[in-house]
């Protein structure tokens, strides 16, 4: 298997700058998840790795060898693409052998055949082989497309938002299915998508992309827990972090949206801290039920296993995780509690995270 | 509650495929229903049926008392959101919304007030000069639902309305769109085949699989008390955990695949009454838990971590992996033991997939 | 029900308003020289291949009956007509693909001006470049030359094969030659496994509108041929005898250069029908 290095690649396409000095890496035997919103420059990114596309600036190295100039077809890895591109001409024993027939594998068709049925196997797709892409669900097309990245042994596999095009349910399946098939292949996996709930359950490390600039690389829980900026804290974490503003005096701090102040020292154990701040706190991290400030319930969203509250205090609405059992109707007055220890800073001008 | 939308056995055949099976419904004035199954289901032909875009096989569609089947849309007084929003490249937002009035001659200050209250109501006030190309994949789908609302028809129809944004849009038109039910109170008519909108947003929710209805009922309903091993597995996110059982018999419980057995006195009492042998335990992941008084013994084969909770997979039987929810923060790994909260579990015929109750 | 009815009217009318024509020739080609005049007209008649005979010399002693001097020259003009439409049309559709290829997959500077420039060869009435293109052609040598006609049904042909294909070309996303690529085939060879196979479709529909372009076009093939290129148009027109002209013979001839056209484009109708439908509105 093998790494990726991108080193301050710039990429720009007219007068849109798509990246701007990505500097990344991909470990050895890795699933990163890159994450970000549309036209952020994911899939720039993992073009730029394959070959289709070339850095206006700065380098690729795969396995430590300098890969820019390099045509695709000599890289050594597998795409994935979005919507499966499998060949509607051939059935799909030819879509997965023919990366195999290529003039630069010349492998025997005795050869062939042992790779596509192994393949074939693993995916669970033996009893489609005859059958074209057309007549395929789209949970089988996307097996197919699997099996011809997989058929010739890559040494990394990319892929473009390739459960995007699935129903939700068939999404989480194949999730589970990704994850444990990459752990039995030990192979690289550079994985790109819009969708956070994703990039927490699959990559071991996530990197989060924003026009183009990386805003933080680190494991699910880092991402979670400490996002270096405003952005990656809104990006992650479902429903999105409620972000207050707060402004310090006399050793308060002032949470005008909410007409409450608190006494600095019981939120903040760090040092200096600039007069204006953005507090940011997880939907979880609030209790509905007890406490002294009261808010208006604006609505109620009962998603089974998972309940949010939407609590309107004054002229904010903040965002509530509730246990599935709470009750609480449209109108409704209620009391709630802050976690203060779990109260994140950041900078409102600079928005990266304080402490 | 009057009934504002009927359907009497509808049906809809292409060719030797049976899209859409004897569907029969009522829909109350006011009422978010959603329909809600896999590709390839029915839901999608069953709307475009209601709306007028295809002819029914079979069956009949009432509309506000009145019975529409044969009538073409512009008659039925009902509105399409599309998937693809829909919205016509050359026109601004403004033009685009005032579109349905002008074609029905409405007089001009009347659309200016029309389209400027729907702009209102969608926060789209700012934006009502600029045209598609220029505005947001949200804010197109605001402009399509403005188009659908200005009319103030019988009933709203939407075609997975969502599934075009991105995730992190697609949960704020979520909220939005509920929050706009609550106020205005539309009859609205909803299709999706993301389980998550339908719990969200719907009064009730109409599974469908395979042409047919599977279940009708709220989500809380469908969630708590599925009919079947389909709508059990295709509501809730993460899905519910099947686990074969066989009945043993009377006071003797339920041997699981691993061989252990266990016992629970209503559960047993059920398959009693109902003579069934071979069932299914469905049993929901955060209705489990890691205890060391657990009755199923398992091995944790993975952790996801979604920030707030961890969900871990567990095997308890060769290729037999379960789902569990668990809300603290210390990681479990290697063999545990799972408790089962019995109250919220379901049985299921293993032969006919069906509820045991 | 009385819709039904009516629409079946309307369709029948609009077939006959269509159809008899064609009927109307076929069955002209197989009358008796009487019946071909008769007033009011015969649809029921006694046939006779008489004009075939004569039109392909198998019966050469016929035609003196009908004021025919010599011997009917349809078969070789015949075959130019299959020679010189064939090979413009194969050589139009394949510049054509490749060219819409390069427009639709690489960024070419002027690219909107160059398509534009090449559409509006089209926009040209043949007559007006006849004399010049006469002027030209003589002094290349080119006049009644069966390569003369080709190179010049090929470029005017060649505007609507490239903007044809490139229609089609730009359907399919440019995500299917990159993927071969990666997987180890060079740009050309995923051009031939990959992207010709799913444009077949749309070559079918090209080449039926060039074959018919060049099959049917008369302006030049009577102006820059006279003997031994000149292809069926315009030897069927004159098709005259010391009696008149021979009705029974250019229905026959017109029968037999209908049938190729119409042959080809049954062979290919599965490619067509999707062919014909692009540029729908995509998803």
């Amino acid at each position: 298997m093998a790494e990726v290095v991108l080193r301050d690649v710039e990429k720009r396409f007219g007068k849109i700058q798509a990246l701007q000095g990505i500097t990344l890496e991909v470990r050895d035997g890795e699933f990163l998840v890159l994450l970000g919103p549309t036209g952020a420059g994911k899939t720039t990114t993992l073009r730029i790795v394959s070959g289709l596309e070339e850095p206006d600036r700065g380098d690729v190295f795969i396995d430590g060898v300098r890969m820019n100039g390099v045509a695709p077809r000599d890289r050594n890895c597998a795409f994935v693409f979005q919507n499966y591109i499998l060949y509607p001409h051939l059935t799909v024993y030819d879509n997965l052998a023919f990366p195999l027939r290529s003039k630069l594998w010349r492998t025997e068709e005795s050869e062939i055949r042992k790779k596509v049925e192994h393949v074939a196997r693993v995916l669970k797709i033996e009893h489609l082989l005859h059958r074209k892409p057309d007549k395929l669900s789209g949970g089988e097309q996307q097996r197919v497309a699997l099996g011809r990245a997989m058929v010739r042994n890559p040494r990394i596999f990319l892929m473009d938002e390739p459960l995007s095009n699935l129903d939700a349910k068939l999404r989480e399946e194949m999730r589970v299915e990704l994850k444990s098939l990459q752990k039995n292949l030990g192979a690289t996996f550079f994985f790109v998508t819009h969708d956070h709930v994703e990039a927490m359950t699959l990559g071991d490390r996530v990197a989060v992309l924003n026009q183009g600039v990386l805003q933080q690389v680190g494991t699910p829980e880092e991402v979670y827990e400490y996002p270096a900026n405003v952005f990656v804290a809104r990006f992650v974490g479902n429903p999105e972090m409620n972000l207050l503003e707060g402004f310090l005096e006399g050793g308060k701090l002032h949470l005008r949206g909410l007409a409450l102040t608190l006494d600095l020292e019981k939120v903040w154990k760090g040092g200096e801290l600039p007069s204006r701040v953005l507090v940011g706190l997880r939907p979880e991290n609030i209790l509905l039920g007890q406490g002294e400030a009261v808010g208006e319930v604006y609505l109620v969203e009962d998603l089974g296993a998972d309940k949010i509250v939407r609590l309107r205090v004054g002229e904010t609405l903040l965002r509530v995780r509730v246990p599935k059992e709470a009750e609480f109707s449209v109108g409704e007055r209620v009391p709630y509690l802050l976690a203060y220890e779990k109260f994140l800073f950041f900078d409102p001008t600079t928005e990266r995270r304080l402490g | 509650m009057m009934e504002r939308v009927r359907l009497e056995g509808l049906s809809k055949r292409f060719g030797a495929f049976e899209a859409v099976q004897d569907v029969t419904l009522s829909i109350f004035e006011g009422e978010f229903v959603v329909f809600l199954g896999p590709s390839g289901c029915g839901k999608t032909t069953t709307l475009r049926m209601i709306a007028g875009l295809e002819k029914p096989t079979r069956g009949d569609i009432f509309i506000a008392g009145k019975r529409v089947t044969q009538l073409p849309p512009a008659r039925r007084n009902i509105a399409f959101v599309f998937q693809n929003y829909a919205l016509y490249p050359h026109m601004t937002a403004f033009e685009n919304i005032a579109f349905p009035l002008e074609a029905q001659g409405v007089p001009r200050e009347e659309v200016q007030r029309r389209v400027r209250e729907v702009a209102k109501i969608l926060g789209l006030e700012h934006l009502l000069a600029l045209r598609p190309a220029q505005l947001s994949s949200g804010d197109m789908q605001k402009v399509a639902l403005g188009r659908a609302m200005v009319r103030r028809p019988q009933v709203f129809l939407m075609d997975e309305p969502l599934s075009g944004l991105d995730a992190k849009h697609r949960e704020e038109m979520r909220a939005e769109l509920k929050r706009l039910h609550i106020e205005i109170g539309a009859t609205t008519v909803y299709v999706t085949h993301d389980q998550i909108e339908a719990m969200s947003m719907a009064d009730r929710i109409v599974v469908m699989n395979e042409g047919k209805i599977q279940q009708v009922g709220s989500p809380r309903e469908v969630y708590l008390h599925p009919e079947n091993l389909f709508v059990a597995h295709f509501i809730g996110s993460p899905g519910m955990n099947f686990i074969p059982l066989v009945f043993l018999g009377e006071g003797r419980g339920f041997r699981l695949e691993n061989g252990d057995v266990i016992r629970h006195e209503t559960m047993e009492r059920l398959a009693v009454r109902h003579g069934v042998r071979e069932c299914i335990l469905g049993i929901r992941p955060e209705f489990l838990s890691i205890a060391a008084s657990g009755e199923i013994r398992g091995n944790t084969v993975s952790i996801e971590p979604l920030g707030y909770k961890n969900l871990y997979a567990v095997e308890i039987a060769p290729g037999r992996i379960i789902r569990v929810e668990d809300m603290r923060r210390e990681r479990f790994s290697g063999n545990v033991s799972l408790a089962v909260r019995w109250e919220a579990a379901c049985l299921f015929d293993h032969q006919t997939g069906q509820r045991i109750r | 029900m009385v819709w039904r009815v009516a629409k079946g009217i309307l369709i029948t009318l609009a077939l006959v308003f269509f159809l008899l024509p064609i009927y109307w020739i076929v069955a002209t080609s197989f009358k008796q020289w009487p019946d071909i005049f008769a007033i009011p007209p015969k649809f029921v008649f006694r046939g006779t291949l008489v004009h075939y005979l004569t039109l392909f010399n198998i019966r050469p002693e016929e035609a003196a009956k009908f004021g025919q001097v010599g011997k009917s020259l349809f078969p070789p003009r015949f075959l130019n007509s299959m020679i010189i439409a064939g090979a413009s049309t194969v050589l139009s559709v394949a510049l054509g693909t490749f060219s819409a290829y390069a427009f639709s997959r690489f960024r070419v500077r002027g690219e909107n001006d160059l398509l534009f420039f090449i559409l509006s060869t089209r926009m040209l009435p043949p007559i007006v470049v006849g004399i010049p293109f006469f002027v030209v052609y003589r002094a290349l040598g080119l006049i009644d030359t069966h390569i003369g006609l080709i190179l010049l049904y090929m470029t005017f042909n060649l505007s609507f094969a490239v903007w044809l294909m490139k229609g089609f070309i730009d359907e399919i996303p440019r995500e299917f030659e990159e993927a071969a690529m990666v997987d180890g085939y060079t740009r050309l060879e995923a051009f031939f496994k990959v992207i010709l196979p799913q444009a077949l479709s749309g070559i079918a529909a090209t080449a039926v509108f060039c074959l018919i372009a060049a099959w049917n076009e008369f302006f030049f093939a009577l102006i820059l041929t006279s003997e031994k290129a000149r292809t069926a148009p315009p030897s069927i027109a004159a098709i005259q005898g010391t009696s008149g002209i021979n009705w029974g013979q250019i229905a026959a001839g017109v029968t037999v250069f209908l049938l190729p056209v119409v042959v080809f484009t049954f062979l290919v109708r599965k490619y067509l029908a999707r062919g014909l439908t692009f540029g729908v509105i995509k998803r």
